[in-house]
């Protein structure tokens, strides 16, 4: 019984994913992408560990959070305690602000079962986040973390979603660079030579 | 190159910490005009702590908050393949020495390290051929790695939203 149970709760969910994007499908075709004069855009910014997490600092630094993109929603992995302290001892500046916590989903060396379950977690903690923050804007670039929220927004708000692959891939996208360029609108790579091989990746120069 | 210092990030880097504290190493690197050498090394448990008294004042520390401050402390860094460390280092603008890791089984990171050692920004080498990289390293060989330009991104996403 409980074997059926381990199944048949990934399949479910991924069936009720596959509903839901029906729905926002039909929903969302004609809503227009384009932003009112005088709006500002709700932008919310996925933050993943370490190096992740520098590079979206440093891409953020000259973002005009004050008269262009507010408010901002900061969204950070549970254990994530270096980033939630490198975010407050930034340099940006923000006027209003909110920062949210979601479980990972997957660790380091876990293994691809267990992840369906711990990525499903994150995911409901991501949509419960998602639902109660109407973004314009979705700001992410690379950990697995970001995979999440940034699926959660595309089907409950349809923002536009702005991917940036890390500064360290320069052969490759990552496979969350991979994922990503099947809900992003832009796709952004730091090495030219990427554009190649992936011609729905954008390359504007060197931003970290 | 009288100061020195060796970093392996968040991870753990034993042969690189071992190799670093050989006394053949340290040998070499009195002979490449070392007088202070730090080491940031990680969880690393390093099996010589203080080697012999060499002439060369040895400081080694598991993590610290930033280690930006001690990059600029130093005339060239020895580091692990993290991006995080590269950049630091990079935009610090010391001359850097890259040590992949070459144990590790997914190495992406390398991918970064290989790619600015071709193109001149930094030299990288392996835990084997540390010493004769560290011979034969001339700083002035090193390209400086250009600024990123920080308002490409602003600027892309104010087109993006028409403002």
């Amino acid at each position: 019984m409980s074997r059926y149970l381990i199944f048949s709760l990934p399949i479910f969910s991924v069936f009720s994913l596959i509903l839901l994007f029906i729905f926002s499908f039909i929903i969302y075709r004609y809503r227009p992408k384009h932003r009112k004069p005088g709006k500002f855009v709700r932008t919310c910014v996925i933050l993943g560990p370490g190096g992740h997490c520098r590079e979206m600092l440093t891409l953020l630094e000259k973002v005009d959070f004050v008269h262009k993109f507010k408010p901002v929603m900061f969204i950070i992995g549970k254990e994530d305690k270096m980033s939630t302290e490198k975010l407050k001892n930034s340099k940006l500046s923000i006027e209003e602000s909110s920062v949210k916590f979601i479980r990972r989903s997957r660790h380091v060396g876990q293994s691809y079962f267990t992840s369906i379950f711990t990525t499903l977690s994150s995911l409901f903690d991501s949509i419960k986040i998602i639902l109660n923050f109407n973004c314009d804007l979705v700001i992410c670039n690379g950990p697995g973390t970001c995979i999440p929220p940034m699926v959660a927004a595309y089907f409950i708000h349809r923002p536009t979603i702005v991917f940036v692959e890390s500064f360290c891939r320069t052969k490759s996208l990552s496979l969350s660079g991979k994922i990503a360029s099947y809900f992003a609108d832009h796709v952004l790579v730091q090495w030219p030579e990427l554009i190649k091989k992936y011609p729905k990746c954008k390359y504007i120069g060197l931003m970290v | 190159m009288d100061s020195i210092f060796v970093t392996v990030g968040t991870t753990r880097f034993d042969s690189l910490i071992d190799k670093i504290l050989d006394p053949s190493t340290i040998k070499l690197l009195q002979d490449i005009g070392c007088k202070k050498l730090t080491i940031q090394k990680g969880s690393s448990p390093a099996k010589t702590l203080i080697p012999q008294p060499t002439g060369i004042d040895v400081e080694v520390f598991d993590y610290a908050p930033t280690i930006i401050d001690h990059i600029e402390k130093a005339n060239f860094v020895i580091g692990h393949s993290g991006a995080g460390t590269i950049l630091d280092v990079l935009r610090c603008g010391k001359p850097l020495l890259v040590v992949i890791n070459d144990s590790l089984m997914d190495n992406h990171q390398t991918e970064l390290a290989d790619k600015l050692s071709a193109e001149g920004f930094l030299k990288s080498c392996t835990v084997d051929t540390l010493k004769s990289a560290l011979k034969s390293f001339n700083s002035d060989s090193i390209k400086k790695f250009p600024a990123p330009n920080l308002d490409t991104f602003p600027k892309f996403l104010d087109k993006v939203f028409q403002f």
